[in-house]
């Protein structure tokens, strides 16, 4: 392996393979709020969204 | 009282805690940055954190989504006292854990991540098909182009490995011998493969999906490195009964009652690639229509 991250120790060949992205814990779009607080179920991470209608609603 | 242990940023837990209080039940979500002291009123364990509190026999169900109950522990600075101290707290944090894994649970704290090496080996001995795999240092024994590697770990993501980006390690096909040895690597046999199967188990019984990656050279070998313009094709899935049968044998074995297990799917054989306690199944219970979230607040 070429590159080694810089490691002493060797490294597993998937790591040859890696694929990178944007590191997603700094992602903060101030235009839209997706995520927002509720005490009614305990969490910062209530999910802002049209509610999903079952198919069987529909037939 | 319903237990819920999981992580902050999880959509399947909010999806069934919707239903929990459609269902008017009582909950109480504890998030994997919370610790807890314990503590003991009235001859009744109290446990406190900077977010919750709750009698330990007030809990009558718990579900370990994933994260789990993390306690704090006092240090004390004689050494002696330390060794004493700990030992203690160890077996007050050890009775917490047991009595909230005894009552009525989907999946355990002690538990929620298995050995991909075992899973195999057990799924292997209840007949399941296994694709060929071995583990090596170099590639002597690899065929370039019929050998995938993958990561032995539950998780294949590194965050932050350099500035502001991520690293996945997905699947990926080996296409060239390598000249140097490497740490040891999970090598595996490449399945040509009709479609793949995800597959969520709840006590004893299988919901699944099949994915039509094979089509789409992005999600050809890992299906996660989904096409976002273009998205593979997914629906309900119902694998033989046999198939079902292995697949509760296998969860038995490793004492799950809840989880996602992968399959492919190659003529008229189904390879079973691996299972996640912890895994995402909010894909298949939205793609599918199945009724997933309501199962798991039902049962709690």
């Amino acid at each position: 392996m070429k590159e080694n991250f810089g490691e002493k120790h060797k490294l597993p060949l998937s790591f040859k393979q890696m694929e990178y992205c944007e590191h997603t814990g700094k992602k903060n779009n101030k235009k839209i709020i997706y995520i927002l607080k509720s005490e009614k179920y305990q969490s910062n991470f209530y999910v802002r969204e049209k509610p999903v209608k079952p198919l069987t609603r529909l037939l | 009282m319903i237990l819920i242990f999981s992580d902050n940023n999880d959509r399947t837990t909010i999806e069934v805690i919707r239903w929990l209080a459609a269902l008017k039940k009582d909950f109480i979500l504890v998030n994997d940055d919370e610790f807890f002291d314990i503590k003991v009123d009235k001859k009744r364990f109290f446990m406190q954190s900077q977010k919750n509190s709750f009698f330990l026999d007030d809990i009558q169900s718990v579900w370990y989504r994933r994260g789990g109950i993390f306690f704090n522990r006092y240090q004390y600075s004689n050494n002696s006292i330390n060794i004493y101290m700990n030992e203690t707290q160890h077996w007050l944090e050890d009775y917490i854990l047991k009595t909230l894994e005894s009552k009525k649970h989907i999946n355990k704290q002690s538990n929620s991540h298995v050995n991909k090496l075992l899973v195999l080996e057990y799924a292997q001995n209840i007949g399941l098909n296994v694709p060929e795999y071995f583990l090596a240092e170099n590639t002597d024994e690899v065929i370039p182009g019929k050998t995938i590697t993958k990561a032995i770990t539950g998780n294949a993501s590194l965050d932050n490995i350099s500035e502001n980006k991520d690293g996945m390690l997905y699947t990926s096909i080996i296409d060239k011998k390598e000249k140097e040895s490497f740490f040891i690597s999970f090598f595996q046999e490449k399945i040509e493969k009709d479609f793949e199967i995800r597959t969520f188990y709840l006590n004893g019984e299988c919901y699944s999906m099949a994915i039509f990656s094979q089509n789409d050279d992005q999600t050809k070998t890992d299906f996660r490195k989904y096409n976002n313009e273009k998205p593979n094709r997914n629906i309900r899935y119902t694998l033989p009964k046999e198939i079902e049968d292995r697949v509760q044998k296998l969860m038995q074995m490793l004492d799950l009652n809840c989880g996602s297990l992968d399959f492919i799917k190659s003529g008229n054989l189904y390879y079973f690639l691996e299972v996640n306690p912890v895994g995402q199944f909010a894909n298949v219970a939205y793609h599918c229509n199945y009724p997933l979230f309501k199962k798991i607040a039902d049962y709690l």
